[in-house]
């Protein structure tokens, strides 16, 4: 049948300073999303979205969120994102990562997001660890160094297991 | 395999930031830019250096901002390019000759773009071929005229035109961003897509946005899909061949320093040294070998 159909959009927040937003809430973003639409596209758009704009999530640590638009209208609310400039009298700047038809696909992206970030901090400690075990065992491998001679035949010396 | 244009050049701190900001949004080069106005002189030789990205892991304690470029370091073969870029912003007629008599200046850099400011200037600098890119002021209200028999020519020779879209985030002047818009697709009018670049000319790396949110721009300006995606990818690599071309002489022969030789190449003697000492050894492990069969005798004891 007729049904209304949705684009989920998965967006990353980026600020100047590092300060902490903990004031702004889900309802912050949506009021500046408004206005940014107003601004760049008219009353005209606002009206043809209507009710199908909406904030879903919203994480400040990572600075990761999800906004619902309609499929008609997604082009316009991501440019009207990308020309968000301040909030909350701080400068930012927003990156689009991916876009959906359901939420479950950019819930899974964003876990993906996440981990890429967090195996490099995983890796670099692994990777300083391994490069001192390395070192060490050329260090060692260099006083007992033994090459093979390549113009012999296949020299085994046996090493019998005395039974007594 | 996307390049940012135009990053303006205000020293080493603000240039890592720049890259470390780039790598987290999916870029794999930057091009370090400086601006002159109307006088080329003997003191504007480049000077810039590429930065070594391997100090970023030493001096700074491993930040959120900066994990994304360290994840180009553990690949070692896919490398961050940087490269070096002049912008001349030309207003009057008489000095244009400065750019075929400085022709020598104007090889030290990677790429070089021109700003005419009026008519007659945009005629003569199509021309010139100690050029890469003309570009034009965006924020200004009125555009210069142009023409579809000029542009023609300028495609034929191989130049680009770019247009840049770090005016449009002035919040406080609401003026420059309707202008930007305009213009842009002006320019995309004349040009019909083809020798298309676009860039940011911008001083803080805020300012900076993704590849697929500038495709996403690119729409608005009628540009279709699937010209979007090869602006950003194979122009952009395209004018750095003109600009490595033009460097040579006729496109036949070219002149570089000997410490830009890859360190590859120097080592190759050393290897000829450790084939020769490896003969020698040889010789002497012959006889170690002899004499532990020696000292070692096998023994075989039946069950």
């Amino acid at each position: 049948m007729v049904r209304v159909k949705f684009r989920y959009l998965l967006g990353h927040v980026r600020w100047q300073t590092t300060t902490k937003m903990n004031s702004l809430d889900i309802s912050g973003i949506y009021h500046y999303l408004k206005n940014s639409v107003k601004l760049n596209f008219g009353e005209y758009a606002i009206c043809r979205l209507g009710w199908t704009l909406n904030v879903k999530q919203y994480n400040p640590l990572t600075g990761l969120f999800i906004v619902r638009c309609s499929r008609s209208q997604m082009r316009q609310v991501w440019l009207s994102l990308t020309l968000l400039d301040e909030i909350n009298s701080q400068k930012c700047a927003i990156s689009i990562i991916h876009s959906a038809g359901t939420i479950r696909s950019c819930n899974l992206q964003a876990i993906k997001h996440t981990n890429s970030s967090l195996l490099v901090a995983k890796s670099l400690i692994q990777i300083k660890n391994e490069k001192e075990k390395y070192q060490k065992k050329k260090n060692k491998k260099k006083k007992n160094k033994k090459k093979k001679n390549k113009y012999l035949p296949n020299t085994q010396v046996k090493k019998n297991k005395s039974k007594k | 395999m996307f390049i940012e244009l135009d990053f303006q050049d205000n020293g080493k701190q603000s240039n890592y930031q720049a890259i470390s900001t780039l790598a987290q949004l999916g870029y794999d080069g930057v091009v370090f830019s400086r601006t002159i106005n109307d006088v080329i002189t003997k003191n504007d030789i480049c000077t810039f250096k590429e930065l070594d990205l391997k100090e970023l892991d030493q001096n700074e304690n491993s930040s959120f901002k900066n994990l994304s470029s360290l994840t180009l370091m553990k690949n070692e073969k896919k490398q961050f390019r940087q490269y070096s870029r002049l912008n001349i912003i030309i207003s009057s007629k008489k000095n244009i000759f400065l750019l075929k008599k400085m022709e020598n200046i104007l090889k030290t850099y990677d790429i070089v773009a021109v700003f005419p400011q009026s008519t007659e200037i945009f005629e003569k600098c199509i021309e010139l071929p100690t050029i890469d890119i003309i570009s034009f002021d965006l924020s200004l209200k009125y555009l210069i005229k142009i023409k579809y028999k000029q542009v023609n020519k300028a495609i034929i020779n191989g130049l680009f035109f770019e247009i840049r879209y770090s005016s449009m985030f002035k919040t406080k002047q609401s003026q420059a961003r309707k202008n930007t818009f305009s213009n842009a697709i002006n320019v995309v009018k004349y040009t019909k897509g083809k020798n298309l670049l676009i860039a940011s000319g911008a001083n803080d790396p805020i300012n900076l946005r993704g590849p697929y949110d500038v495709m996403n721009m690119a729409t608005f300006f009628n540009i279709p899909f699937n010209q979007a995606k090869n602006i950003l990818t194979a122009n952009s690599e395209s004018v750095i061949s003109h600009g490595v071309m033009r460097k040579t002489y006729f496109g036949v022969i070219k002149v570089e320093d000997k410490k830009k030789i890859p360190k590859e190449l120097e080592e190759s003697t050393d290897e000829d040294e450790d084939e020769d000492k490896n003969k020698e050894e040889i010789e002497i492990e012959k006889e170690e070998m002899m004499i532990e069969k020696i000292k070692k005798p096998i023994i075989l004891i039946q069950k």
